[in-house]
C-alpha cells in the first residue's frame, strides 16, 4: 500500500485551516457578552496540549537512547 | 509552561443562586483567546522546530544528491583524472558550504571528502605562492545559492575544512593542477558512491520520522482547535439550557 508524501506545504496549509477555523468560532462571539464555557473542556483542552508537550520529546530530539528493546 | 486557567472565573455573567452554572465557567471571549493561545503556544513552538528540521533536511538532502549526482556522471569506473576528481571534491566543498554551521551532514560530507582525497590520492597544486601547502588551494567553485564560497580556512559550517594533500612547490602555471595517483580501481567508486547514497538515505529516513512526529503534533493541535471551536458552539446553547433550568426552578 502506497501513501501520497506529505509535505511541508500541506502542514502549512493545514496549519492555516486550523488557524482560520479558530479565528472564524472567535468572530463569531460577541466580545461583550461573556461565555459559560465547560471547566472540562477547558481541562480537556489543557490535558491534550501537555499531553503534546510531554510525550513526543524523545522524537522530537532524534534521542532514542530512552528506548529499550 | 502553564496550564492554569487564567482569566477565568466566575464573576460577569448573572445567574440566580450561586451565580453560575454547575460545571463551568465563566470567562470573557477575550479570556477564552487568551487561554487558548497560552495553551497553544507549546505547541505551535514544537511545530515550528518540527518544521525547521524539516526544512533543513530537505537542505541536506538537496546538497548530497548534488554531490551524488556529480559522482554519477563518472559512471561505476569514478573519475580517472585529477580533474575529474577536483569536480567530485568541489561538489562535497559546494555543498558543505550549503549547509548551516555545526550541520551533521556537512560533518559527514568533509569526512567522506577526506576519506576520497587520501585514498585516491588526490593533489591540488596551487600556483600562488601563500597557497603552498595550504588548504586554500581546495576552494570549489561558488555555490549555487549565489553566495562566495567560504574559504576553507574559516568555513562556515565551523568544521576543519576538507584535508588536502601536501602542496609540491609552486609552479609558473596560472591554473591550479590536478593529479590523481590512485584513481579508483574495481569496485573502489562503487565503495564511494555507496557511501554517498548511504548518507542520502539516513537523511531520509530521518526526515520521515521527523514528517510522523509532525503529523502527530498537527494531529493534535487540530484536536485543540475542534475543542476550543467546540466550547464556543455550545455556548449558545449551554446559556439556553441554563436559562431553561432557571426557568423550571
Amino acid at each position: 500500500m502506497t501513501h501520497a508524501a506529505i509535505t511541508l506545504e500541506d502542514v502549512r496549509r493545514a496549519l492555516g485551516e486550523q488557524d482560520a477555523q479558530l479565528a472564524a468560532a472567535f468572530a463569531s462571539l460577541d466580545p461583550k457578552v461573556p461565555i459559560a464555557v465547560p471547566t472540562a473542556s477547558l481541562r480537556l483542552l489543557a490535558e491534550v496540549c501537555a499531553s503534546a508537550r510531554s510525550a513526543p520529546a524523545a522524537v522530537i530530539e532524534g534521542n532514542w537512547a530512552s528506548v529499550r528493546c | 509552561m502553564t496550564t492554569s486557567v487564567s482569566g477565568i472565573g466566575t464573576s460577569g455573567i448573572a445567574y440566580p443562586g450561586d451565580g453560575t452554572l454547575p460545571g463551568t465557567s465563566v470567562m470573557s471571549p477575550d479570556s477564552l483567546l487568551a487561554y487558548c493561545q497560552i495553551q497553544l503556544g507549546d505547541l505551535d513552538d514544537q511545530v515550528t522546530t518540527q518544521m525547521n528540521s524539516q526544512q533543513l533536511s530537505l537542505e541536506e538532502r538537496t546538497a548530497v544528491q548534488n554531490v551524488d549526482t556529480t559522482f554519477e556522471t563518472f559512471g561505476d569506473q569514478g573519475p580517472t583524472t585529477g580533474d575529474q576528481m577536483h569536480t567530485c571534491v568541489a561538489a562535497i566543498q559546494n555543498a558543505i558550504n550549503q549547509l548551516p554551521a555545526g550541520d551533521p551532514v556537512a560533518a559527514q560530507l568533509e569526512a567522506l571528502g577526506n576519506q576520497m582525497v587520501a585514498q585516491y590520492g588526490y593533489k591540488e597544486t596551487d600556483p600562488v605562492p601563500q597557497a603552498v601547502g595550504s588548504p586554500a588551494a581546495n576552494v570549489g567553485p561558488p555555490p549555487a545559492n549565489g553566495t562566495p564560497a567560504a574559504s576553507p580556512a574559516s568555513p562556515a559550517h565551523g568544521a576543519s575544512p576538507l584535508t588536502l594533500p601536501a602542496a609540491p612547490p609552486v609552479t609558473p602555471s596560472s591554473t591550479p593542477v590536478y593529479t590523481l595517483s590512485n584513481p579508483p580501481k574495481n569496485d573502489d567508486w562503487k565503495g564511494t558512491t555507496d557511501a554517498m547514497g548511504n548518507l542520502a538515505d539516513s537523511i531520509k529516513s530521518n526526515a520521515e520520522m521527523q514528517m510522523l512526529t509532525l503529523q502527530d503534533l498537527v494531529s493534535q493541535r487540530q484536536q485543540v482547535v475542534e475543542l476550543a471551536t467546540g466550547m464556543m458552539s455550545k455556548e449558545d446553547e449551554t446559556l439556553t439550557d441554563g436559562a431553561k433550568a432557571i426557568g423550571q426552578q
